[in-house]
């Protein structure tokens, strides 16, 4: 679980300091204040420690700065491969990344605009077991086959998506395993509402129609069962989007990345894009539950109805933390708010999307110039 | 019949414990006539077992010549003021009530805009939060001043309010 991330002359940002909820944190903020940036770097520093992200159990300081260098480079694509094209523009300093961890693990990562490889604090704590799951903006339920198949030619995929990508479809293509207890009734609740479940057998992607139901001696049978609409399965690309976004948190929780309470955060880019409206609500539902199990979210959105549902939703021993991103208005300094009362963010961009329909509305049928 | 009119529009409170009140009575010779004619005020008062709603009509199609189409609600909101202007009116309500010894019921202050759902959405929003601190609790207060405040369109006031059916005057039954 990741507490806190203070980034210093990276990318957009001169210097931002964000503190996270352990349950859910929603960053909102005009379009080129740097929410996707601020969400990857956190990603990635989450990622630093992590056996798996490693390749081998070695804790040595340079091969996790090296990995560390590789991952920046793969997850911002910074022009020409080069990584002090991420230094804040402008700045002579170094740019410096620095999270903490519930581990207590403390990890700073700096680099010049001139480095080719990222430093680490001398004092580096060692593997840590979490790491994160990443879902970007795009559904990647359509480009499995593409991306599982020996025959795709991996340089050409690697220009086309960055790293994240490459990431969560390694999750994905993981062998099913028990859904853990704590997120059975996430699992269920995307199904039924979806009318079914995804089957990932590589390369190939099926969805197969049914829902669950309670077995009539319920007494007997804790669990529900999956009753198959039929036996047969149809090609995922038939589903719609929206399903198919919301199939990828259903199959990251049959393959544990999710809702074990053990996981590192997820990390969710624009969860809206390519949704139904319909379906936040179910959404936002499931994420609360996780959140319940301990699972930490984070989520990057523009969207007015699925900021509404994390307000509308919140329950008692619930925590959300909404983080606002804004440019000062002189300065033009990216700045971050973050409180828990919604009625207290401010400048709130999405809102004030919806005040200028409301607005112009209004000066249309009163003869004021719109 | 619980029915209260408030120009074009019409509300039955099928489940108000006392007759509901037209709290922006303007006739001298009715017994709730408000005296104070200046003073902000909501249209209606509903009492139920354990609740008072206050609730304020604004319509957005009123057929009348005198304000067509709620031409004067519509500027508030193009100017920036409509917020405020609602606020005011569950305010100066809820010290007229205190004043006259009838607040002994936590109070939930109910908004009818007939706009559609995505523009009384934010008007939703824009109210709370010029009421925000009402809607808190301090740690030193023993009474709830503003239990909850909703904006609602006809669409999400049936919903939320299927006991308080509106009609339309000029029209056949809205909801």
């Amino acid at each position: 679980m990741i507490e806190h991330l203070k980034l210093t002359n990276f990318m957009a940002f001169e210097e931002v300091h964000i503190q996270f909820s352990p349950r859910i944190n929603v960053i909102i903020g005009e379009n080129g204040c740097g929410k996707t940036q601020l969400l990857k770097a956190a990603y990635a520093m989450s990622c630093a420690g992590q056996k798996n992200y490693q390749d081998s159990s070695s804790s040595d300081l340079a091969e996790v700065e090296s990995t560390l260098t590789y991952k920046l480079k793969g997850i911002f694509r910074p022009s020409k491969d080069k990584l002090g094209v991420l230094n804040h523009r402008g700045s002579k300093s170094n740019s410096v990344l620095e999270s903490t961890f519930s581990s207590g693990q403390n990890l700073v990562a700096s680099f010049s605009s001139r480095a080719s490889q990222i430093k680490l604090n001398a004092k580096y704590p060692g593997v840590s077991a979490e790491g994160g799951v990443f879902i970007p903006t795009k559904e990647v339920m359509s480009f499995l086959d593409g991306f599982s198949n020996q025959e795709s030619d991996r340089p050409t995929l690697e220009r086309l998506f960055d790293m994240t990508y490459f990431d969560l479809i390694e999750k994905l293509l993981k062998p099913v395993d028990e859904v853990e207890e704590k997120a059975i009734w996430a699992f269920e609740k995307i199904t039924n509402y979806i009318g079914g479940k995804f089957e990932i057998d590589p390369p190939k992607i099926h969805f197969r129609a049914g829902e669950y139901k309670a077995y009539k001696e319920k007494e007997k049978y804790e669990k529900n069962y999956f009753a198959a609409a039929s036996e047969d399965a149809f090609s995922a690309t038939m589903t719609a989007e929206g399903f198919r976004k919301v199939g990828v948190l259903q199959s990251l929780l049959e393959k544990n990345a999710l809702g074990s309470g053990t996981n590192g955060p997820l990390f969710w880019d624009e969860p809206e894009a390519n949704m139904n409206p319909k379906l936040m609500r179910m959404m936002v539902e499931v994420l609360f539950e996780l959140s319940r199990s301990n699972q930490q979210i984070i989520v990057a959105t523009h969207d007015y109805v699925l900021l509404k549902w994390f307000n509308l939703l919140v329950g008692k021993g619930d925590h959300v933390r909404f983080h606002v991103l804004h440019r000062e208005p002189i300065s033009k300094k990216l700045k971050l708010l973050s409180t828990e009362d919604y009625l207290e963010i401010d400048p709130n961009p999405i809102s004030e999307a919806f005040r200028d329909l409301t607005v112009t509305h209004a000066k249309q049928n009163t003869g004021i110039k719109a | 019949m619980n029915e209260l009119e408030e120009l074009d529009l019409a509300i039955a409170f099928k489940n108000a414990v006392a007759p509901p009140m037209k709290f922006d009575q303007r006739d001298d010779n009715h017994n709730d006539f408000h005296d104070l004619v200046n003073m902000p005020r909501v249209d209606f008062v509903v009492e139920l077992d354990n609740e008072v709603y206050f609730i304020e009509l604004k319509d957005t199609n009123r057929p009348d010549a005198a304000d067509l189409g709620g031409a004067t609600f519509m500027k508030k909101i193009a100017n920036g003021k409509v917020e405020q202007s609602l606020a005011e009116k569950y305010l100066y309500t809820f010290f007229f009530r205190w004043a006259e010894s009838q607040l002994n019921k936590q109070v939930h202050y109910v908004c009818l805009i007939t706009l559609e759902d995505p523009m009384v959405n934010i008007l939703a929003d824009d109210l709370a939060t010029t009421l925000r601190h009402l809607l808190k609790s301090s740690k030193r207060w023993t009474r709830q001043p503003l239990a909850s405040c909703q904006v609602h369109s006809l669409q999400s006031w049936a919903e939320a309010f299927p006991e308080w059916p509106i009609r339309r005057l000029s029209d056949a039954v809205v909801s």
